[in-house]
Order: structure tokens, then C-alpha cells, then sequence
């Protein structure tokens, strides 16, 4: 199915050499090929070689139910233009404009082909200066906007800064009224040059910052960078900090689902469910503090296993906890989804078919609430997952009240794991983990290490030269695909729905933003 | 109805006695780091702390500091240092009024200075914050928003989060402040009306942290705007903020500790 590709497993560490190259043509078509056969896009990036004056695009494309991961390469010299993929291929909609705006390669016939972050490297401010003034270049001023015209029109634009506490973006929507016709969102507010700087990074500051790429998935990204260092330099992980690693993934993806019902409580004025949630949230982040002293996960998991062991009587502690808060929350999730205020407001808002989540290439709960089963725990497992079954929850019409329900499901099926792996969990001591593992890689010069965080597929690529120097390291978090979902669900959407929509998509700005 | 009954119930009271009681935090906390310089000089070519720090935190000239404006409280340096001169502590209290009073050399907390008369007589009992994400990776704004639910429930001391920056008090800034987010940043602290305060709420607000150094960032607010306050952490836990801004505010008695019992003079105890 996925002819030419080298064939590759989640992780596996690959050589170069051994990756066909073609032309980009040829990659264009045999990537089209692979996705009509039913494979899905993971990835279209590009690699500038300067020293031989060309760029190298990596496509990526996943054979979900085979659990095999393909990728094919193309070298192309810079400023050169091929057809576009989007055209055929939604989903490489924003991996093509990427493309053109980090390696200048044009998708020919794009048709979208607008700035994704707008990087513009920080002037040096002189002092005295007026405030708020606009600098050439300044982001926004070069995006062109789609627009509905008509007496009968209005437009709404909110951003970057929102009215609550939330991320930077700007939003657009463009209305009939109370009816949403069409939601533009412009992003690129928080680009920070993450992937260059993981580049330069000593090492001591390369997994902080991979974690600060989307830190409230720090322990995902911390998985996924782990899980390709050990496999490139051939680090064995004990099954014991596998389980732990495996806990402290479930415990984040409580911590935000459990988040994310309060929040969508709260976005209805159902104030029991917003303030429960929102408390038994804690709990989640307590826990994490309890394994690594971080509420938020970070620095718990590092290449080669966890930097510390769960004392016994923080074990017996945390299983008293999980089964409490299995109580509490059980009880909660049924007062809530039983509230026919909520589900009148849940039900059929805000709907992400299933045929545009396949074309789109949407992960996570989103692609999982609009019937598409993709999950990295499943499809790609690696370590703790090729030993413990995932179930798959699913939902029918991608409806708000679906993504809320997956999230029930995947509360329910995360606490019941956590429980089972704290109850399983040897007392053994983790070896404080000192990874010493030089500076280039011994089994390969590439990786593609994916991660199902609780926001969906987290994807990090890293590419070596041939001094086994780290040149290319691609960053890709669930919402640079899931983006394009919000901007579909809400069309046709009364706009006061749009906070629920917004809330059961949860995206990330950093993390899109890199 | 009953099953509304029965969870109110289970639910009970949550939010915490602090600062009317002490807050103690689990031993598994990572916090405020402390340095207990040895008398004598580090073994020589010994670099073990500054490599394992990953946003170059520590100097060790002309005395050994430790800048709680850098840190990330990940603790790799108290792991690495063969003399121990970097100890854990789980204080939360990091937070203070000036940058240099971040820079560690001892085992003692920054400090807060209060606000001025005047600034108290608008500020102290009422302080309405536009908090801004610039850059931020997440963890300062989930761990501030964690502040309004009913824990730490931040509207008992009169603090709350308000939409637009006519309506605040205090600017609260988290990220390194990329490029694209600066002239959004500025017009936000114009249009709030003066007096105002700006609180710098996280590493990389404070310093760039991890993206100290970026093409594409200004290493944190203070390249931007006058900061008052500044908030170490990576993310700031809810009650080193919380503790930041009654210090500020002159609500907490004067040397408070986590471990000493607070005064019981709480108006806001009266009103739950």
C-alpha cells in the first residue's frame, strides 16, 4: 500500500541512505498513491541543505491498521515549485504553506497559500521608543483574509489577546447574522523559533525546551523526545519507569480532559460540573507533583528512563487518591450528562464530519469524536503500549456533545489504567537517570517518534548530518492539523456556540505556533 | 436533583485555610532551590553545576549565585554538585519586587515590598488583573487560571481576572514575549488606566527562560515595559503567586512563613 516508502516502525532509528529519494513529482504522486490507498498523511516538512544548495522534503505517511509508518524523499534546489498536494490532499494544506514559508518551495496552485507563523526575527529596541508602535513587517498586515460581502454581513474579529486566559491568536468570523458562515484563524503570535532552538540547544536545555514546546503536554513531548534518543543511541528503559512513563501520560491526559469538561461546563453556565471539575483537575496535577515535583509533569521523564521513583508510600497514597477520585468523578460525569441544560447545548453544535476528518487528517479526540479511530497507543505503540491494550472510545457526528463524551470514555479508561499500573508497580528503585550518551547517534542519522498526547498525535523528527550533528529537528503538535477542525465545525454554527466549540477542541497556540 | 444533592455533599468545602493556616507542600515539591556556599572554593575545573543547568542560572564569580529570574526549578543542578552547595527546599515563596534580589546566594527567600500607601489605598482590597499570554508554553496560564477555581479561589482576597485592560489594575505577563506578540503586548499596558502595576509571572517572563536567547523573542517583559513584580517558576505554583501578590498587597504579616501560624485577622475567612 505504501510502495515506494521505506517502511519503518514508531521510533525506529533509520539511515538516510536507506530512504528512496525521488523527485518531487514523484513524491507528490506516490504520497497521493498512499493516501487513496488509505494511509494518512503524518507530515510533509522540508530540510534546507546549504551546503549543497538544496532542500530536502520529507513526506511521512502512516499505515494505521498495519502499525507502519512510511517515508519517502525528494531534493529539490531552493525557490523551486512543484504541484500542490493540497489540491488532492487536505490534510497537507498546512504542511505545504509551512513549506513554502520555512524553505521558500511553492505548492503550485495552493489554494490557501497564506503565512502558518510569520517569523519575524525580534529587532533590537532602542530605548526611549513609543510604545505600540507598528514595525515593518509586523504580523497580520500581509494576511489576506477571506471575505463574505453582502448587505446582510457582519464580521467579528477577537485577538490576539482573548478575553480570558488563554493563549494568543486572531479569529475572525465572518456572519449572517447570528449564523457563522466561515471562521479564518490567524496564528503565529507565539512563534519562538523552538526548532531552531532545540538545534543549538546544550544539552541540558534541549528536553526543557522540547517540553516547553507545548507545556501543558510536557510529559507527551518528553516521551516522544526520550523514546527517539534511546532508540537512536540504544538506551534500554526498564519496564518499571516504562509503566511510570505510561502513568505520568494518562495522569496529563486526566489532568486536561478533566479540565476541559469544567471549562466546557463552565462555557454554559452549569456551575456544579465547572467548579467539581475544575478542583478534581488538581487532583491530576497534584500527582504529577507527587512523581516528579512538577505540577505540570516536567522533568519526570528524561532519556533512559524517570528521574525518580515513586516511593512506597507515595504509591499507597496515589492509589487511595485514584480511587477516590474515580468515585467523585464518576458521580460528577453522570450529573453532568444528564443535565439536559448541558446536552441542549452539547448536542449537534459544532459537528466535524467524519469525511473531513479523514481528508483533513485530524487526531485525537477530534478525529475520534467524528468516528475515525487514529491512536498512537494503539496504531504505533511503542514500550508500555506493545505489552497493554488501549481501548477506543468513539463518536458518531463529531458534535460537541461527542468530544465531551470521548472525553468521558477516556477519563473513565485513564483511571482505571493509572489504578491498574499503581497497583502492579514494583517497589524497585529507578537508577537516577544520567543520560551520558555522547553527542551523535550510533544507530542512525533518523527518527520519527509519535506520541499520543492527550490533545492527539505528537510528532518529533530528528535529522542528522553525517558528523552526527543534529541539523533538522521538525516539531509537529496535534493542532497544527486540528486547527483546520475548528474552522470547519464552526461554519453554519450560531456564534454564541463558538466558546463550546472552541473548548472541545482545546488546541494549542505554542504548540502550533513552535 | 439527588444525585445534585449527593455530589454537593461529597464535594464539601475545598478551598484552602491558607493564609489564615500554613500551606505545606508535599516533600516532592521542587521548590525555591537554596545555596549553602561551602566557605571554601568548588573543586578547581569543577563545572558540574553549570552544565547540568539548562538555562545558565548559576555563576560561580565573583560568589556563588543562583538566579531565581532563570530557573526552572528542575533541580538537575542539586543532583550534579559534589559539594551540595545547591539544596532542594519546598518553599513556594519565590516571588519578589526587584530582579537583583532574585539572584540567590543563601537560603533565604526573596523579598516583597509592599506597595506604597497610595498604591494600597486603591490596590489593597481590590485588584483587578489582564493577564497575557505571549509566548507562554502553557504552563503559567493553566497553573494561573487553576487560581480561580474554588482551591485557591483568588476572588476571596478581592483579586480577580478581568477581559479588558481598561477595567485592570495589573498587567500580568507570561512567555518570553516573542516578536509577534510585543506591539500586542504594548497596546494592551496602554490602554490600562494609571496607576498600574506590571508582574512578570514565569521564567520566561522574566528572563527568556528556555528561550533565553531566541531570534524571535526579547528574553521576557522587563526589554518591554517597567516591571513591579516578578514571579520565578516553571510554571509559578498557585501559591507562590498567590503569596506574591498578598505580600504586594499588604496582606500577609511581615516575614510570614509557610511553616508559622498566620494571623487570624482575615476578613475574607468571614465572608465564605
Amino acid at each position: 500500500m505504501i510502495d515506494p516508502f521505506k517502511i519503518f516502525r514508531n521510533a525506529e532509528p533509520l539511515r538516510l541512505s536507506d530512504i528512496p529519494k525521488v523527485t518531487v513529482d514523484v513524491l507528490r504522486a506516490r504520497t497521493f498513491d498512499a493516501i487513496q490507498g488509505g494511509a494518512r498523511l503524518v507530515s510533509w516538512f522540508g530540510q534546507d541543505l546549504p551546503g549543497r544548495n538544496l532542500v530536502r522534503i520529507f513526506a511521512i505517511v502512516a499505515d494505521d491498521p498495519g502499525q507502519r509508518l512510511g517515508v519517502l524523499i525528494a531534493e529539490v534546489p531552493p525557490g523551486s515549485a512543484y504541484r500542490s498536494l493540497a489540491l488532492d490532499v487536505p490534510a497537507a494544506d498546512r504542511a505545504e504553506r509551512e513549506l513554502f514559508e520555512q524553505c521558500g518551495i511553492r505548492p503550485e496552485g495552493h489554494p490557501w497559500l497564506k503565512p502558518v507563523r510569520h517569523p519575524v526575527p525580534a529587532a533590537k529596541l532602542e530605548p526611549g521608543r513609543k510604545l505600540g508602535t507598528v514595525p515593518e513587517n509586523n504580523i497580520g498586515r500581509d494576511y489576506p483574509f477571506w471575505s463574505l460581502a453582502g448587505d446582510a454581513v457582519h464580521e467579528v474579529g477577537v485577538g490576539p489577546i482573548h478575553a480570558g486566559v488563554i493563549g494568543p491568536g486572531y479569529f475572525r468570523f465572518s456572519c449572517v447574522g447570528e449564523r457563522i458562515e466561515h471562521l479564518e484563524i490567524m496564528l503565529g503570535f507565539e512563534h519562538r523559533g523552538a526548532e531552531e532552538m532545540v538545534l543549538n540547544a546544550n544539552p541540558a536545555r534541549q528536553p526543557v525546551l522540547i517540553e516547553s514546546i507545548a507545556g501543558d503536554a510536557a510529559v507527551a513531548y518528553a516521551i516522544a523526545h526520550s523514546q527517539a534518543m534511546e532508540s537512536l543511541h540504544g538506551i534500554e528503559v526498564s519496564l518499571h519507569d516504562e509503566a511510570l512513563r505510561a502513568f505520568a501520560l494518562e495522569n496529563e491526559r486526566l489532568a486536561y480532559h478533566v479540565g476541559d469538561l469544567g471549562a466546557l461546563a463552565g462555557d454554559v453556565a452549569y456551575w456544579p460540573s465547572a467548579a467539581y471539575f475544575g478542583r478534581l483537575r488538581g487532583e491530576f496535577l497534584n500527582t504529577a507533583m507527587d512523581l516528579g515535583g512538577n505540577r505540570q509533569g516536567r522533568y519526570f521523564v528524561r532519556p533512559g528512563g524517570v528521574r525518580r521513583s515513586l516511593a512506597h508510600a507515595t504509591k499507597v497514597r496515589l492509589i487511595e487518591r485514584f480511587r477516590s477520585a474515580s468515585q467523585q468523578i464518576s458521580d460528577c460525569l453522570e450529573q453532568m450528562f444528564s443535565s439536559l441544560s448541558v446536552l441542549s447545548r452539547f448536542e449537534s453544535s459544532a459537528c466535524v464530519r467524519r469525511e473531513d476528518a479523514l481528508a483533513f487528517g485530524f487526531v485525537g479526540p477530534v478525529a475520534r469524536a467524528s468516528g475515525v479511530g487514529v491512536d498512537v497507543r494503539i496504531d504505533h505503540p511503542v514500550g508500555f503500549w506493545q505489552r497493554h491494550d488501549a481501548e477506543i472510545a468513539l463518536g458518531v457526528e463529531g458534535s460537541v456533545l461527542d468530544r465531551a463524551t470521548i472525553r468521558r470514555r477516556e477519563i473513565e479508561r485513564s483511571l482505571a489504567l493509572c489504578l491498574r499500573i499503581l497497583e502492579s508497580l514494583t517497589d524497585e528503585r529507578s537508577a537516577p537517570v544520567r543520560p551520558d550518551f555522547g553527542t551523535s547517534p550510533k544507530r542512525g542519522d533518523f527518527c520519527v517518534s509519535l506520541v499520543e498526547s492527550w490533545r492527539g498525535q505528537v510528532m518529533l523528527a530528528y535529522v542528522y548530518d553525517d558528523q552526527g550533528k543534529l541539523v533538522r529537528f521538525k516539531s509537529q503538535d496535534p493542532s497544527f492539523q486540528n486547527w483546520n477542525a475548528m474552522q470547519l465545525a464552526n461554519r453554519g454554527n450560531a456564534i454564541s456556540d463558538f466558546p463550546v466549540c472552541n473548548k472541545s477542541c482545546n488546541l494549542a497556540y505554542n504548540g502550533h505556533d513552535l | 436533583m439527588l444525585t445534585w444533592l449527593i455530589n454537593r455533599a461529597a464535594q464539601g468545602q475545598r478551598t484552602l485555610a491558607y493564609p489564615a493556616e500554613p500551606a505545606n507542600m508535599p516533600d516532592t515539591y521542587l521548590g525555591r532551590p537554596t545555596v549553602h556556599p561551602t566557605g571554601t572554593a568548588c573543586p578547581p575545573d569543577c563545572q558540574e553545576c553549570l552544565a547540568s543547568c539548562p538555562t545558565d542560572a548559576i555563576t560561580l564569580q565573583p560568589d556563588i549565585s543562583l538566579d531565581l529570574g532563570r530557573c526552572v526549578f528542575c533541580s538537575e543542578c542539586v543532583q550534579s554538585c559534589p559539594e551540595q552547595i545547591f539544596k532542594l527546599s519546598n518553599d513556594f515563596r519565590t516571588a519578589s519586587t526587584s530582579r537583583e534580589g532574585l539572584k540567590l546566594r543563601n537560603d533565604e527567600a526573596p523579598v516583597v515590598e509592599k506597595l506604597q500607601e497610595s498604591m494600597l489605598r486603591i490596590f489593597g482590597r481590590s485588584m483587578r488583573i489582564r493577564h497575557v499570554s505571549a509566548g507562554d508554553c502553557g504552563g503559567c496560564k493553566d497553573e494561573f487560571n487553576a487560581m480561580s477555581n474554588i482551591v485557591f479561589d483568588l476572588s476571596r482576597f478581592g483579586i480577580g481576572v478581568v477581559a479588558s485592560p481598561r477595567h485592570a489594575d495589573m498587567l500580568l505577563v507570561s512567555g518570553p514575549i516573542p516578536e509577534n506578540m510585543r506591539v500586542a503586548l504594548e497596546k494592551c499596558y496602554l490602554a490600562l488606566p494609571q496607576p498600574r502595576l506590571v508582574v512578570a509571572l514565569g521564567a520566561c517572563a522574566i528572563s527568556g527562560g528556555p528561550f533565553a536567547g531566541s531570534a524571535f523573542c526579547h528574553n521576557g517583559v522587563e526589554s518591554i515595559l517597567p516591571v513591579d513584580m516578578y514571579i520565578p517558576g516553571c510554571p509559578p505554583h498557585p501559591l507562590t503567586v498567590l503569596d506574591g501578590f498578598l505580600r504586594l498587597l499588604d496582606r500577609l504579616p511581615d516575614g510570614a512563613s509557610p511553616s508559622r501560624e498566620g494571623t487570624a485577622d482575615r476578613p475574607e475567612r468571614s465572608t465564605r
